[in-house]
Order: structure tokens, then sequence, then C-alpha cells
């Protein structure tokens, strides 16, 4: 009897062991095989050939120009049907590609920032494919394109569009409260302070995104100091520093000055929160670049907001313009020359005066390609100043890791006002920086 | 006869463990290939300068290691994730223990406040960190007004001096659920006529908790705290989704500075140093606890 009792409950564990082993097995091959499906559709895709389907991937790293990515892509598959463009749009960008770069699985085409240390390591590391010879670029201002050229011509990435920084202001605020635009620091500070004196916050900082106070600072700086091409060549070779050019404690004193007039809590405040806020009214100026105003408008189309260059102490700004964006292609695409083809079919719609045109009316930021009309009313104060006093093209970039270690320290100004301390990190950062790049 | 039974007993054994040798198999086999051959490789390329992309790299000894060990930032990181493992450790023990005690003692609908304290434990740790980072910015400055507390009336992840008190508290309360459960396995496995032997013996709950029951559940003290050293020293996916190492660089820990330096910065090679020493660090303290407790625990 005892031999049957255990031989019947060794039977049923045998049985439950082989079912459990059964779909451990299961689950570990579904894991293989969903990549197996992939491969089988594309098989069967391509082996038509006669409406032959390429796919391509393009990671797309502002955020802000998704939906307008999206209704270029939608024109463009009017004419082209068989070039499926997936737009890959990921938060923290600039940390994937590094990431995929590093797994050598880079996506077949992106657009980065031209003055990126990224996008220049990229490049100098011979991931990009060079554009230079593309028939596309023939509807590309020049100046523009030899701006982005290397030392020995090559192009590795097309300069699509430009942005610059800026003051905007709720309109109807102001004029309610009888404000005029302010041309000084001081008269930007009077006005501060009488919004403040009225219980209401006068500038919007979102101080937890780090990226936008280490552009606040450039922006205050930059009115000064224009181009910065050769201050970064003098910084690099150790004939000047962060400590030793007074424009930037300036700057640095500058945005201590602005912590007072902003929320509470501007370091537990994020730039998402920041559009929304100044959208609806919930404060009166907003320091940003041109690249906001699409997201400013979409979250409230009503909002009356306007654009002026940030001034400085003088009144004399030197305004900055700056290349935005352009488009990579990965360095692999010259062995895939179907993709290729479908690639520099799409960049060259994006680069049409039609695909930029497009582009333009939705980002709001002035193009680089030709015939393009830049008609914003909300930064036709900017526009005026650019034309009555010019603008100047600032291409220099940063060493690679340098703009991440300055995001890094940069919010320290609002928490220990030591301006000096700053300074001179960032002067030994930079030191190091170079240093490491050799 | 005696003979006999123990040469088949001894075959049994054999055959026995012979089976158990071949079921660690698989977990050996994936813990050479995806941890010990990758950290291996690891050490390698913190010996060269490799910025994580390029296709040539040079190698330059042991400088990684001492621009890291000499860089004030990296010091900076490892004080922080010293005060933190310290409060970690502490309050995880502290709080654990006492819910164990008390689900210990709860008869009656004991698998539902089992199962309610363990939940935070099934949530991804970054899902966790999204939900407080809007209950930091939304819920808690109206608690803080509500009782008049000044510094609770703003986010404790926009104040340098309390971020690291809001990431310990996410922490604590997604971090205590497994060792509760733990703890209480342990609980049950004091005999109780041994507590009951004590209080005879006229010793009150104090005298009984320390001199019985705790011998009982050292083990279990000692994975704990070697488990949750090991947490407090590599803490990233808190940090990194609620402040990203902010504000200034008051919560920036090894594990994002690890983080920052490859992906960010571009400088792998000197990342990878940094982990060894992270390594060294956490493998120093584990052998320390164990040491510590060894002759203390019930059985030895």
């Amino acid at each position: 009897m005892c031999a049957n009792k255990q031989g019947g409950n060794s039977m049923k564990r045998n049985f439950l062991s082989l079912i459990l082993v059964f779909a451990m097995v299961m689950g570990l091959t579904a894991c293989g095989s969903a990549n197996n499906v992939e491969n089988t559709v594309d098989d069967a895709q391509s082996s038509d050939t006669t409406d032959k389907v390429v796919e391509i991937e393009f990671v797309q790293v502002k955020r802000e120009a998704g939906d307008t990515y999206t209704k270029l892509i939608e024109k463009f598959n009017e004419t082209h049907p068989n070039i499926i463009i997936t737009q890959n749009v990921v938060p923290d960008a600039q940390e994937v590609l590094m990431t995929r770069a590093s797994a050598d699985n880079l996506p077949d085409m992106f657009n980065h920032w031209p003055t990126d240390a990224q996008y220049v390591q990229f490049a100098q590391e011979g991931l990009l494919l060079d554009q230079s010879g593309e028939s596309y670029l023939s509807n590309v201002e020049q100046n523009y394109i030899d701006v982005m050229k290397d030392e020995e011509g090559h192009l590795y990435i097309v300069p699509y569009n430009m942005n610059y920084m800026g003051l905007y202001y709720n309109v109807d605020l102001f004029s309610e409260a009888g404000f005029e635009e302010p041309k000084t620091w001081d008269a930007l500070m009077t006005i501060a302070q009488q919004i403040k004196d009225k219980g209401e916050t006068a500038f919007l900082l979102p101080n937890k995104d780090s990226w936008t106070v280490s552009q606040l600072f450039l922006n205050i700086e930059g009115k000064d100091l224009g181009s910065h091409t050769d201050i970064y060549a003098k910084m690099s070779n150790g004939e000047t520093s962060f400590a030793e050019i007074p424009e930037y404690k300036d700057a640095l004193e500058k945005m201590i000055q602005l912590f007072d007039f902003t929320e509470a809590d501007s370091l537990a405040y994020g730039y998402d929160q920041a559009i929304n806020d100044f959208a609806n009214g919930n404060g009166w100026m907003f320091i940003q670049g041109n690249w906001a105003l699409p997201s400013i408008k979409a979250a409230n189309p009503d909002v009356n907001v306007a654009m002026i260059p940030l001034p400085n102490d003088n009144g004399d700004m030197i305004q900055n313009t700056g290349a935005d964006s352009g488009f990579c292609i990965n360095a692999k695409m010259a062995d895939e020359p179907e993709k290729l083809a479908a690639i520099e079919e799409f960049i060259g719609f994006l680069l049409s005066t039609e695909g930029a045109q497009i582009y333009t009316d939705l980002d709001q930021s002035p193009s680089c390609v030709k015939g393009v009309v830049l008609d914003v009313p909300e930064l036709a104060g900017m526009n005026k100043y650019i034309e009555e006093n010019g603008a100047v093209l600032d291409t220099a970039s940063l060493p690679i890791g340098f703009e991440d270690t300055k995001r890094g320290k940069i919010q320290n100004i609002f928490i220990d006002k030591d301006v000096d301390g700053l300074l001179a990190e960032l002067s030994e950062d930079f030191k190091q920086a170079v240093s490491e790049e050799q | 006869m005696q003979k006999g039974k123990s040469a088949k007993k001894q075959k049994k054994i054999k055959k026995s463990s012979k089976v158990m040798f071949l079921f660690t198999l698989p977990t050996v086999f994936l813990y050479t290939m995806f941890f010990s051959i990758t950290m291996i490789i690891g050490v390698y390329y913190s010996f060269t300068n490799w910025n994580g992309i390029s296709k040539d790299y040079k190698m330059v000894g042991f400088k990684n290691y001492i621009t890291v060990l000499k860089d004030g930032r990296f010091r900076n990181a490892l004080g922080f994730n010293v005060v933190y493992t310290i409060l970690l450790v502490a309050f995880i023990i502290f709080l654990s223990l006492l819910i164990a005690l008390a689900l210990n003692k709860v008869t009656r609908f004991s698998t539902f406040f089992r199962s309610i304290f363990f939940i935070p434990a099934v949530i991804s740790m970054v899902t966790v960190g999204l939900i407080w980072n809007e209950l930091f910015y939304r819920a808690v400055p109206l608690l803080g007004q509500f009782l008049g507390i000044e510094w609770l009336k703003t986010s404790l992840l926009g104040n340098p001096k309390l971020a690291i008190v809001g990431i310990l508290i996410v922490n604590l309360w997604q971090g205590c659920a497994i060792p509760t459960v733990l703890f209480l396995a342990g609980l049950q496995s004091v005999p109780k006529d041994l507590l009951e032997a004590a209080k005879i013996d006229g010793a009150n709950s104090w005298k009984r908790f320390t001199n019985v029951t705790i011998p009982y559940i050292i083990p279990i003290l000692n994975m704990v705290i070697i488990t949750q050293a090991k947490a407090g020293f590599t803490i990233f996916d808190y940090i990194k989704v609620m402040t990203n190492g902010g504000p200034g660089q008051s919560t920036e820990a090894i594990g994002l500075l690890i983080y920052r330096h490859a992906i960010n910065e571009g400088k792998f090679s000197r990342s990878v140093a940094e982990s060894m020493i992270l390594f060294v660090i956490v493998g120093a303290i584990s052998i320390l606890a164990l040491k510590l407790t060894s002759n203390k625990q019930v059985g030895e």
C-alpha cells in the first residue's frame, strides 16, 4: 500500500514539474520569437519588388517639434507612400543616443543640435555620413552650410532652422498694468519689483530643469559677449577663463537678482509646468527661446505674448542666433543604398521650400532654407531689433562633457549664491574637459 | 543490517545532491556570463581611456582611479551615500521589525494586512518615484500649510537640505516591504515554548525580545543589513526620476555620478573605475557585517 501511495504521488509530481518546465521554456522562446516575427514580415514586404517598402527610423530629439514632424511625414507620404518613416521621440534624447552609440546601434537618421558637444563627438568618431555632396544642399542658404562644414570640408549635419533666446512677456497683463517694454536691465528690475508688490510672480524660472538654468546664463552673458568662438578658443589655450571674464560674473549676479522675483519653489519647478503657467497667465514674464512659443500657444491658444531681446545694462544688446537643429545620417547607411536613397528623398523634401515652409509655420523659428517666410506676430519685437541692429551667428561649441558638468553645477548659484566659487569651479572643469579631449 | 542502510542512505544523498547541483547550473551560467565576465571586461576598460563610442583607445593604467579618488565631486557623492545608507539601514530595520512584530500578533484578516504592506514592493521603482514626485510637489505642501510647518510648505525635493529626506521617505515606503516579510517569517521560527518559558521565569517583553527572539532572527538581520547597505550605496532609480542629482548637487549619489560620467559626459572608462571602487566598498561592508554577527546567531 505504501509503495502505491508513493508511486501515485511521484507520478503527480513528475507531471507537475513537466508542465512547469514546459511553461518556462515557452516563456523563454516567446521572448526570442518577437524579433523573428518582425523579420519575416520585412522579408515578405521587401520580396515584392514592384512596390518596395523601405522603413527608416528617424530619432527626433526636439520633443516640442514632435507634432510638426508628424505633419511633415504625412505630407511626405502623399508623394512617397512606400517610404515609411518612423519618428521616434524620447525624453532625454541625448542619453538615449549615447547609449545606442556605445552599443553600435544608432538610428538610420536623426536630428541634433549642431553646437552640441555630443554631435561634435559623433562627427569626430566617424559615426555620421558626409553629406557635402548631396543635391538638396542647393536649397539651403550657403552661409549656414559653410559654417557647419569641418576643416576638411565634410558636412556631417545639414542645418535646418535657427534659434534665438530672449524675453517673453504677457501683453495683456503688461498693458493692463501700464508697463512698457523694458529696454535696459534696470527698467526690467523696476517692472519686476512692481509686479512683486502686486503679489504676483514676475519671472517663471523652471530651475528644476538644469538645462533652462544653463541657457539662462548663456542668454544673459550672450547679450554682452556675442559670439563665443574666440572666447572658447582662448579658454582652450589657457589664455582666459570664466573667472577672468567680467561679463560671466555679471551674468551670475543678474541670475541671483532674478531669483528674488520668481516662484518660491523654483528649484522643484519644471519646464513643462512653467509653459503651462505662463500660457495661463500665472506669471508675467518667461525668459526662454523661440522654441517655446509653439508649446505656449498649444497650452493656451488665446494667450497674448510677445518676445523681445533680454535687456542688458546699457540697452545695446548683442542678439545671438544659433543653429537650432539639423539632420544627421548614420554612416552605416553608405552600405544600404536603398535606405540611403529613401533618407535622401525625405531630407530633400524637408529642405524643399514647400516642406521647410510647413515646418517654419508650425515651429515658428527662422529657417535655413531659401525662400521661406517667417511671419509670427509674437516674434515681431525680436525681428525688428534684429533688422535694426543685426544678429550674430554663434556657432561655438563647448568641449565634450562640459555642458553636462555645467548643468550639474549651475543650480548651485541659486542655493549658495557663491559667484566667485562657481566661476572658479567652471574654469577648472573647462580645463579638465579640454585636457580629456586630447 | 546497519551497514546496508547507511550505504543506501549515502547513495540517496549522492543522487539528490547531484540533482541539486544540476539545478544550480543555469543560474551559475547566467551569473558567469552576465556578471562575472562583464565585470572583468569592465575592469579591463577601466585601465583605458575609452570614451564609449570611439573605435580605438589607449591603455592608461591607474590614471582613471587616481582621477576619481582625487575628484571632490566623487568624495561628495561618497559622503552622500554614507549618510544615506546609515539612515536607510537604521530606519528600514526599525520600521520593518516593528511592522513584522505587529503583523505577527494580528490573527484576523492577517492575509489582508500582509498584502497591504507588501504591495509597494511590486510596483517598479521608477513608477513609485514619479508618483511621489507629484505628491511632493502638490500634496505635501498642502499638508505643510495645514500644519503650519515652514519647511514642509514647499516641495521637499526642491530644498537642497531636505531632498535627501524626500528620497529616503520614498525608499522606506517601498523598501520596507520585503524586509517585513522576511522578519515575519523569522519571527514565526522562534519556538513558542521558549518564549513561554521565559515569561514564566519572569522576563518582561523587552527582555524576551532581546534574549530569545533576536538570536533567532540574526541571520535575517544580517541579510537585511547587507542588502539594504548595498541598496543604499547603489541608489539610483529614485534619484534619477525625482531630483536628477539636484537641487545643485545635493542628491548626487555615486550611482548617479557613474551614470552621468558614462552617458552624459562620455567618460565611460572613468565611470567603470568609479563602479569598481563602489564594488570594493560594498564588498567590504558586507564582509564586515557578516563577521560582526557570525558568532551571535543561534546554532553557532
